[in-house]
């Protein structure tokens, strides 16, 4: 069974144990920013039940932001998007990774309620996961060094590029979009276990 | 003034000795003259006079044996009176011979004199020495001044009160020749020129006293006759130690921890001088050092006095000035009334200016923050709110930031606000405020708020200073939310594999 990936904020996501306030099964209102519609529609991503293509999603959304930053993100089971009946329409994304962009889809015609259910569904069911800054940037170099990333395309500015480890070659170069692709390095962190499939799991 | 400008530091009393008047940089020293001590009575002076000496017969007529009379002594030239020393108290008496002695030796007074003189012969001479101490300044430089006429030479008279009528009386004249003895030390003149500026200036009276007048003394003395006169000295750059309060004490190392000499402006209430066991006050002082800082050693003194004092302690602070810069010094009583107005103006627009940053960064901070309730943040995008914290920074300085960590600390804020402040904080590239910017995010992880302290950990880890990794551990053991406790854990991993 894929999962439907959504980055968040997993602070909004606290629950009762830390909100007083809070009834049990309850979710805090501002986990609903997470899940800001447009035009009654939500964006998320397709990931593979093996998750291979996890850390692949992850690095190309981080890729599209306007600095490095933690990356916050939950998964649910997609299973959940036919229980509550949300329509799903196939809208390429906009990342610098054309595959991540295939595994892009809207969430369509949401009504506030179906919206709760998808809210509650993260809440109970999702895995909320968070991957540090130099973790982040790391998968972003080497989905770089993998060439999947096409770096001319990717929104961050030249500082933040600049900051990327981009892992070494065997004659010294640095591996890059256009240059070589590692395929060891690929078949390693994108494998078909899912336990080695982590995003990020493989740095520690 | 190219260094950075620290605001005023106001402390109470006196400053140190490295501030006392005799440390002014040229101050004194050129008046001061030559480095020896100052003898406070004058060499012995014997003068015979020319011809045309002569006393009054009918004054002599009527001493008999040995009197005691106040009399006068005075030097004309062309008939004008220069200089007199009056109702100085004599023993008068007669020889068989004529001749007449006035002495003043065995008299209470700071004047010796013993002045014969004899009639038939037309003869007079005249030996003096002058004892200064106990005289008011007045009474000395009168002496330095009858000493100096005197060895110009001129008609010599000594004179008295006819006893019955009060009438001037002359009694006795000599003709004095010019330049047969040195007048008084220079420098003996020139401090007392300056003892009547101070005393005119402060109204206060000195005696001159028992002792020889050393040249740390004369220093003082010009030293503060400069100050009275201007209200300006320039001190030499040296380190000193000031007592400040603890709460002055903490700003002070918050000022100094970044190692970037500071222009540091300290006042004085009041600066007490003492000057022949007189003492009294110059009023308020301000000093201008420029490119002055506190060593590394003396801010971990620093750190360690304030960690062991209490609310009411004062702490010790010591300052290291650079050298080639001499400390600029104004005594706010002595200025003229259109540079103290320049002075209190240039206080007060600082000050003013202070305020007015700080308030304006307020203001900017809770428009801010108003408008920034209705915007959604999202890790890795700069939202309209941060872009206006950058604006604020830049405009104000990164001083504003501690006016920034005073408002995020107000409890009515808004926890998102407050978290979105932190991460950015985290990612600012400001190596200048670095140690503050750990501090303000290592207290955050106490904050009441999950999600402000969720902010703090995330912050910290975009900080990647090892330094935080025990105030992470503490938060992690105080953490009752197992998902960020295992969030913090991740940095806390990250921070200790920072080499």
């Amino acid at each position: 069974m894929p999962f439907i990936l959504r980055k968040i904020r997993k602070a909004r996501w606290h629950g009762n144990d830390v909100l007083d306030w809070l009834l049990p099964d309850e979710i805090q209102a501002d986990s609903l920013l997470d899940l800001s519609t447009k035009d009654n529609q939500l964006s998320i991503y397709i990931v593979e039940d093996d998750r291979s293509n996890l850390e692949r999603i992850i690095a190309a959304l981080a890729g599209n932001c306007d600095f490095i930053s933690n990356v916050d993100y939950a998964l649910v089971p997609a299973e959940v998007l036919s229980e509550s009946g949300i329509e799903v329409a196939d809208v390429k994304g906009e990342t610098s990774d054309e595959q991540v962009n295939e595994a892009h889809r809207d969430l369509i015609h949401l009504s506030a309620s179906k919206l709760l259910v998808l809210a509650k569904a993260i809440s109970i069911r999702g895995e909320r996961t968070r991957l540090t800054t130099k973790k982040v940037r790391k998968m972003i170099g080497r989905s770089i060094a993998n060439g999947y990333i096409d770096k001319a395309r990717l929104k961050l500015p030249a500082n933040e590029i600049s900051k990327l480890k981009l892992p070494q070659q065997s004659d010294g170069t640095t591996a890059d979009h256009g240059n070589r692709i590692n395929k060891g390095t690929s078949d390693r962190e994108i494998g078909r276990d899912p336990e080695a499939n982590q995003p990020g799991g493989s740095e520690e | 003034m190219s260094s950075q400008v620290q605001s005023v530091i106001a402390l109470p009393g006196s400053p140190p000795a490295v501030f006392a008047p005799n440390q002014i940089v040229n101050g004194g020293r050129a008046r001061a003259g030559a480095a020896s001590s100052l003898s406070i009575t004058s060499s012995p002076v014997r003068i015979r006079t020319g011809e045309h000496s002569s006393a009054k017969t009918e004054f002599i007529n009527r001493v008999r044996g040995t009197v005691t009379i106040p009399l006068t002594l005075e030097i004309k030239r062309h008939g004008q009176r220069i200089v007199a020393l009056k109702n100085v108290p004599f023993s008068v008496s007669t020889s068989q011979q004529g001749e007449i002695t006035f002495n003043s030796e065995q008299q209470q007074t700071p004047w010796r004199f013993n002045v014969r003189v004899n009639s038939p012969r037309n003869e007079m001479s005249l030996s003096f020495v002058l004892n200064y101490s106990g005289l008011g300044v007045a009474d000395a430089v009168e002496g330095v001044r009858f000493n100096k006429e005197l060895s110009q030479g001129g008609e010599f008279v000594v004179s008295g009160r006819q006893p019955i009528t009060g009438a001037y009386l002359p009694i006795a004249r000599g003709d004095l020749p010019s330049g047969t003895f040195e007048g008084e030390d220079k420098r003996f003149a020139s401090m007392l020129e300056e003892l009547q500026i101070i005393e005119s200036k402060t109204r206060v009276r000195f005696v001159i006293p028992d002792h020889n007048i050393s040249y740390e003394e004369r220093l003082s003395i010009a030293a503060v006759a400069q100050i009275v006169r201007t209200g300006h000295a320039a001190y030499h750059a040296q380190p000193w130690i000031t007592w400040s309060s603890k709460g002055q004490a903490e700003e002070l190392l918050k000022s100094f921890s970044g190692g970037k000499p500071l222009l540091t402006t300290i006042q004085f209430s009041n600066q007490e001088i003492t000057i022949f066991n007189t003492r009294f006050s110059l009023g308020p002082v301000i000093f201008f050092s420029d490119k002055t800082r506190i060593l590394e050693e003396d801010l971990n003194t620093l750190r360690q006095s304030l960690e062991n004092a209490s609310e009411h302690d004062l702490v010790e602070v010591r300052f290291t000035p650079n050298t080639d810069h001499p400390i600029d010094a104004r005594y706010f009583d002595w200025l003229s009334p259109a540079e103290r107005l320049a002075l209190n103006e240039l206080l007060r627009t600082k000050s003013d200016l202070a305020d007015l940053n700080e308030n304006s960064v307020k203001q900017q901070f809770i428009t801010l923050s108003e408008l920034a309730k209705d915007e959604i943040f999202e890790d890795g995008v700069e939202s309209n709110f941060v872009k206006g914290l950058g604006h604020i920074v830049k405009g104000a300085g990164a001083q504003s930031l501690a006016t920034l960590f005073g408002l995020i600390e107000c409890e009515n804020r808004n926890d998102e606000i407050i978290a979105e402040t932190l991460l950015w904080l985290g990612r600012l590239n400001d190596p200048s405020t670095h140690q503050e910017r750990l501090h303000f995010l290592e207290k955050s992880l106490e904050h009441r708020s999950s999600r402000v302290r969720d902010a703090a950990a995330t912050a910290l880890s975009s900080m990647d200073d090892p330094k935080s990794a025990f105030a992470l551990q503490q938060a992690i053991e105080r953490e009752l939310n197992p998902d960020l406790r295992e969030d913090m854990r991740q940095v806390l991993a990250e921070l200790e594999s920072v080499h």
